[in-house]
This record gives C-alpha cells, sequence and structure tokens, in this order.
C-alpha cells in the first residue's frame, strides 16, 4: 500500500487518532515535516532521522558515540539521498514524516506522544521493531523506506567500508594498446 | 579517478562532430525532424538505431537520463544509482512490494546490466506462438538474429574463471548432481572487475554506449538527451508529432512540453513501464485497454549466506554461473532460474533485512557474504498476470504488481532450493529473506522456518532488474498491442521495439531477447521506410 493520507486512513491503525489526522491534514500542505523545498532537511525532518538513525546503526555506531558533528554529517547524506528520489517518492516521505510529527499520531503508531527529540536510542529501537514487525503493511513499509535511506545513506560513504572490509573501487590503468 | 587511460568514444566522436544535444541547456520552441524518431536509447533503441542509420535514414534519438560515459564512470553507486537508474535506483511498486533496478541514461539498461546474454528460451516462444499468435517467432526464425546481434555484441561464454560467489553456486549445484551452466557475456577484453553495475569504466562492456550508438551517431544520427517524450499527438491514427519535456542536469523536469519532433515514423524504445505510460499519457488508440497490462518483472528472491573464507562478491565478473534446472514450471509451482548477484555496500546495506546489531554483526562480514537468486518465470499462468502500468496525477508512471499466492509460493520454493544449494556448498549461516527471517545453521532449520513463513508483501521482500511487457506482441489486437514487429495495431508509423513488447517474463535475462527482436524490427523498418539494403 502507498504511503498516502487515504490508506494510512485505510489501513485503520490509527482508531481515535485519525481525527487527529483530519485536523492536521491543512497544515500538512503547508508545512516542511521532512525537506524544505530547497531540499534541505527541515527541524522536523532532522528530529525524525536524528531519533532512528543511532537506533539503525547500533552495532556499527555505538549509540553514545555520535557526536552532533557526525550525526550533523550522517544527516547531510540522508539530504542527500532523499533529493535523489522521485517528487513522488519524496512528497510520500513528506506526509509520512508530517502524521510522524503528529503526538496523537505518534502516541498510536510510535507508543509515545514525546516529539522525536526526545526519543532515546532505546525507544527508537522499540518502535522500529514495532512497525517492523507490525501486522500493518503500510507501517512496515514505512520502516522500510526509513531502514533503506539510513543504510544507502551510511554506506554510501568511504569511511563506512573499513568496518565492513569493503576496500572500494579497484585503481585500474589501461594495458598499452 | 579509479581507471585511468581508457578512451571515451562519446568525447571522441562530439569532439569530431556528432550531433548530441543535452536538453538541459536548450531552449524551448525548437521542432526537430528526422525520418524515424527513437524514444529510448537502450538495448531496443541503440539497436534500432544502429541499423536505420546504417540504412541511410535520418534518424533522431530521445533520451530522458543524462549523457554518461566512460570517463563518468568511478565505480561508486552513491554517483552511479542517482544518474544511471530509473528513480534512484528504488523505483519500486505501487504497494512497496518490489524494488525495480532499470537503467536510465544514454544507453539505457544496457549501461548497467550485468552482461549476462542468453538468447530466448524455447519453451517461452512456444508459449508465445500457443497463446498469442506469434507463429513466426521461432527459434529458427529468430537464430539469424541471435547470432547477428551476439557477433555484434561479442557475446561468448564466460572463459575466465568464476569468481567465488558464482563458484559457489556451481559447487552446491554439483553436489545436488545438477550441472552447473557459464554464462554467455557481452564483453570483450573485460578486466574482471564486478562493477557492470556502475557503468563500465573500461569500455569492455559492449553496452550500446560503445556500440550502437557511436555507430549511429558516426552515420549522422542525432541524439538528444534530458529529454522526455512526454506524448505523442495523434491525428487519426497516425503520430503528428512528439510533444517533449525537457529535464535538468539533476534529471528532474524542467521545462514541460517545450520542444516538438516530427518524424515519418516513430519508434518507442524506452522500456517496459515508461513506453506504455508514454501511450497511455497520449491516449493512444487501445480499444481492449490492453496497454500496460501483463507487465512482468521476473520477481527475484534472493538467499544470503555467510561463508567461512572470504567470498568477496564484489570482485570479479558478477555474473558466470546458472542453472536452468528449475526454469520450467511444473506440478512444484513456478519455474526459476538460478544465478547470483554482485555486492556492493549500499545495495547489501539497503536489501539485508533487520537494523542495529543484527544488520551490523552481517555487514561486518561482508567479505563472507554470498548471494544465490531466483528469477521467477511470471506470466506462464492464469494465477500469474503480472501487473498493471497506472499514471499518477503528474503523468509519471507507476506499476500495480499485486504479487499473487503463486508467485509467493514461488518465492517459497526458490527459497528452498537455494538454502539446500548454499549449505551444500558449506555455507555457514543462511538469512531466509524475509522481515521475519532469522539466521539459520542447517537446513533442516532452514526448510522449517521457510516453510512457516508468511508470504505477503511488503514481508517477503522481493526484488527486480528485468521490467517486461505492458505492450505485447500478439497475432491480433484481441490479445496484444503490437504486431510481431512491434507496429502498434490500429496505428500507422509508430513501433515498439523493447522490452515492453514480450507477452509473457522471458525466462532468462531479457538483452539480447531485445537485441534479437529489434534488428528483426528495425531491419523490416528500414526496408519499409526505403533505407538501402544493409548486410
Amino acid at each position: 500500500m502507498p504511503l498516502t493520507r487515504r490508506t494510512f486512513i485505510k489501513a485503520g491503525a490509527i482508531g481515535a487518532g485519525a481525527l487527529a489526522v483530519a485536523g492536521a491534514y491543512e497544515a500538512w500542505r503547508i508545512r516542511d515535516c521532512l525537506t524544505h523545498a530547497t531540499g534541505a532537511l527541515s527541524p522536523a525532518g532532522r528530529a525524525l532521522f536524528a531519533a532512528v538513525v543511532p537506533a539503525f546503526l547500533d552495532g556499527m555506531v555505538a549509540s553514545s558515540a555520535w557526536t552532533p558533528d557526525s550525526m550533523s554529517a550522517m544527516l547531510g547524506n540522508v539530504e542527500r539521498t532523499i533529493a535523489t528520489l522521485p517528487a513522488s517518492a519524496r512528497g510520500e516521505l513528506q506526509q509520512l514524516a508530517c502524521l510522524l510529527d503528529q503526538g496523537p499520531v505518534r502516541l498510536l503508531l510510535a507508543g509515545s506522544w514525546a516529539p522525536w527529540a526526545s526519543v532515546t536510542p532505546a525507544r527508537a529501537r522499540q518502535v522500529l521493531e514495532r512497525w517492523r514487525f507490525s501486522g500493518t503493511p503500510m507501517l512496515v513499509s514505512a520502516y522500510q523506506a526509513l531502514h533503506d535511506i539510513t543504510f544507502a545513506s551510511w554506506y554510501a560513504q568511504p569511511s563506512a567500508w573499513v568496518a565492513i572490509g569493503y576496500p572500494g573501487p579497484p585503481m585500474l590503468t589501461a594495458s598499452p594498446a | 579517478m579509479s581507471a585511468q587511460g581508457f578512451p571515451d568514444p562519446f568525447v571522441a566522436g562530439i569532439a569530431r562532430g556528432w550531433h548530441v544535444t543535452d536538453g538541459a541547456t536548450l531552449d524551448a520552441g525548437k521542432t526537430f525532424e528526422a525520418d524515424v524518431a527513437i524514444v529510448g536509447t537502450g538495448a531496443g533503441g541503440g539497436t534500432t538505431a544502429e541499423l536505420l542509420a546504417t540504412a541511410g535514414l535520418r534518424v533522431l534519438l530521445l533520451e530522458e537520463g543524462g549523457l554518461r560515459s566512460t570517463r563518468d564512470f568511478r565505480m561508486l553507486e552513491s554517483e552511479a544509482y542517482p544518474t544511471l537508474y530509473q528513480e534512484s535506483a528504488s523505483r519500486k511498486t505501487k504497494d512497496k512490494g518490489i524494488n525495480i533496478m532499470q537503467g536510465r541514461t544514454v544507453g539505457g539498461t544496457t549501461v548497467v546490466n550485468w552482461t549476462s546474454s542468453f538468447r530466448t528460451p524455447e519453451s517461452t516462444l512456444a508459449h508465445w506462438q500457443s497463446q498469442f499468435g506469434l507463429g513466426d517467432l521461432t527459434t529458427e526464425a529468430l537464430s539469424p538474429w541471435w547470432e547477428r546481434m551476439e557477433r555484434r555484441l561479442q557475446v561468448a561464454p564466460w572463459a575466465a574463471t568464476p569468481n567465488r560467489n558464482n563458484q559457489l553456486l556451481a559447487d552446491g549445484l554439483t553436489k545436488l548432481g545438477i550441472t552447473p551452466r557459464v554464462i554467455p557475456r557481452n564483453v570483450a577484453g573485460c578486466y574482471n572487475i564486478g562493477y557492470c553495475g556502475m557503468g563500465c569504466p573500461t569500455n569492455a562492456k559492449q553496452s550500446m554506449l560503445v556500440t550502437t550508438l557511436p555507430a549511429a551517431l558516426d552515420r549522422g544520427a542525432e541524439l538528444l538527451y534530458h529529454a522526455r517524450a512526454e506524448r505523442l499527438v495523434f491525428e487519426g491514427s497516425a503520430v503528428r508529432e512528439i510533444v517533449v519535456t525537457l529535464m535538468g542536469t539533476d534529471g528532474f523536469e524542467r521545462t514541460r512540453d517545450a520542444v516538438r519532433v516530427r518524424a515519418r515514423h516513430v519508434v518507442l524504445a524506452g522500456g517496459a513501464i515508461n513506453t506504455p505510460a508514454l501511450l497511455l499519457r497520449s491516449g493512444a488508440p487501445d480499444p481492449r485497454g490492453l496497454i500496460g497490462t501483463r507487465t512482468f518483472l521476473h520477481p527475484v528472491t534472493i538467499s544470503p549466506a555467510l561463508f567461512a573464507d572470504p567470498v568477496d562478491a564484489f570482485a570479479g565478473a558478477p555474473q558466470s554461473i546458472y542453472s536452468d534446472h528449475f526454469n520450467e514450471a511444473s506440478d512444484a509451482g513456478m519455474g526459476f532460474k538460478l544465478e547470483v548477484p554482485p555486492l556492493h555496500p549500499v545495495l547489501m546495506g539497503s536489501t539485508f533485512t533487520g537494523f542495529g546489531t543484527e544488520h551490523a554483526s552481517v555487514m561486518k562480514r561482508m567479505r563472507h557474504a554470498q548471494v544465490v537468486l531466483a528469477l521467477l518465470r511470471d506470466g506462464f499462468h492464469p494465477a500469474s498476470v503480472g501487473g498493471t502500468v497506472e499514471l499518477r496525477d503528474d503523468g509519471s508512471p507507476v506499476l500495480d504488481y499485486p504479487v499473487s499466492s503463486y508467485v509467493m509460493e514461488g518465492a517459497r520454493r526458490a527459497m528452498t532450493v537455494m538454502a539446500e544449494i548454499q549449505f551444500a556448498a558449506g555455507a555457514q549461516v543462511i538469512v531466509p529473506f524475509h522481515e521475519r527471517g532469522t539466521p539459520v545453521r542447517t537446513l533442516a532449520a532452514a526448510k522449517a522456518q521457510i516453510a512457516a513463513l508468511e508470504m505477503h508483501t511488503p514481508y517477503a521482500k522481493l526484488v527486480s532488474a528485468h521490467v517486461m511487457g505492458g505492450c505485447a506482441m500478439a497475432a491480433d489486437d484481441a490479445r496484444g498491442v503490437t504486431n510481431s514487429f512491434g507496429r502498434v495495431h490500429n496505428t500507422e508509423g509508430l513501433s515498439v521495439i523493447d522490452g515492453s513488447l514480450f507477452p509473457t517474463s522471458v525466462g532468462a535475462n531479457p538483452q539480447l531477447s531485445i537485441y534479437g527482436i529489434a534488428a528483426r524490427s528495425a531491419t523490416a523498418l528500414a526496408k519499409e521506410l526505403g533505407g538501402r539494403a544493409t548486410e
């Protein structure tokens, strides 16, 4: 199911939160929940990814090892990954981020009203597990979208390759003709 | 630069006067004219362009993607996926169940494919004959065209030692009493490095970039890239002109409906999904509503395994061993072809399931990872009708491909077979490719886990690198969109020459099937348009 407002509601996963979703309808169209028109991550988009990135990359980067600088660099990678996606995919991600920016929706889908900025890595891990194994296909797809963007953004960096033993592309010189 | 000293045919060709125009810097308002306009520059468009230009016809090629050639290919996923693939290599079916890797650049998917070159299976052609009336597409009739294109693109069985990723498939098959086969590849002087999917930096891969397109441009063909055919304008049943949207250097739309193209004949070669989408945007004659239907994907399930010794699946020719042992449908279910994919960090990191320490522990053993893939042969059974191309509000296409339980059970069976092969080859661990897959160390455990998995998207994961169908060939307009030469039924001056012609999936990596059909159709078209005889 595509990540649209309609299927979010159709999925029936929201229950009472549907009201909040409906109330937020107009707001979605004017707010930059994930990225600004320039392509830069918005504050809400940065908060969402800053919350899930340490959980996704746990085991590769200790949660305690993230610094403002390293997170900022990673969010820059995420921004570049999202910028290469077609408008339709970016639009769906924007809608997802808008939903997840609503307290009532977070309460229902992530189990907590708290904003992303205050979510601990342990709590983020629980939320991702919940979505990954959810019986609602839309939530699984949302998890998979965050999964794919995060890992693509991380492993695109040559600095991430040492830890996985990937030597990078070979050096080649044409044989003399 | 990590590859040095390799000549770039496009740099040289443009320097000596090729007619190549970048739509990203072109002013709106111009009208282009040609004998034949070809929309798309991949396997179908490239092959057609060379043959028509050689016959003396004035050819104009349109390409939505950018122009990147030898000197641009730096073997980096971070550059290749956004610049060379549709939707940054993350094109997905409507329900997000299947990720589709499809090319979008001058040269199309031939620039990024893994070079496997198979003739169309006999059983596929037999099905097309019996179900779609394509009695003229026999092995005997097509063999001369395949031979011609095999020569043109230097197709030959891979003569060097397979890399260990492929060798382990061969080992496992052999242990099970199945003879592994060697894959024919379209390469010349291959450096055996393993970066086919990011554009060949050595010119070894005989993609359209180093073969048919330079030949066509040398014969006066014109190329306009960063230019998307938005719609065909019909005058009765004939195409009056093509309205073209110009793209920016970032690959996104810049100026909609900016230029026009007029030609005696139009060939659509944008590949499956894009070609039917163009016809749908154009309101092309479609009395039976067939355009875009029966689009097939060879849905792929993979089997990730870990071995004690390094496999280094990122190095060496990506595909050199295959098996067709299971490639015919039977009472056991759907048929599937077995091969392996290369593994690079972004592809592996985003494809492998799980996160946190679970994901990291596998990534840290990347050098030990081995993967087998199964191409499920969709379209040969009433329960496998493929997908349907739809248009979004902005006119962009999306493929609605609900995965039937028939296909999913085929995937389940393939997962079991692949696990058996990998354990026979000595795998330590296998992780069934499913959101709920967990590492298993024995075949018995693998079988038990796979048998119990709930096989529905998006939990069961599928990917695709072969998009076929949507403008099926058939003897009549009740069963297909075109005739066996790709001429669109109920129209004049309009052909389809690309992978969207296939009435089912091919049952093999499709590039050579496209080249053969393209050579046959383009040769007939050249004659019809009064071109000089060639060969």
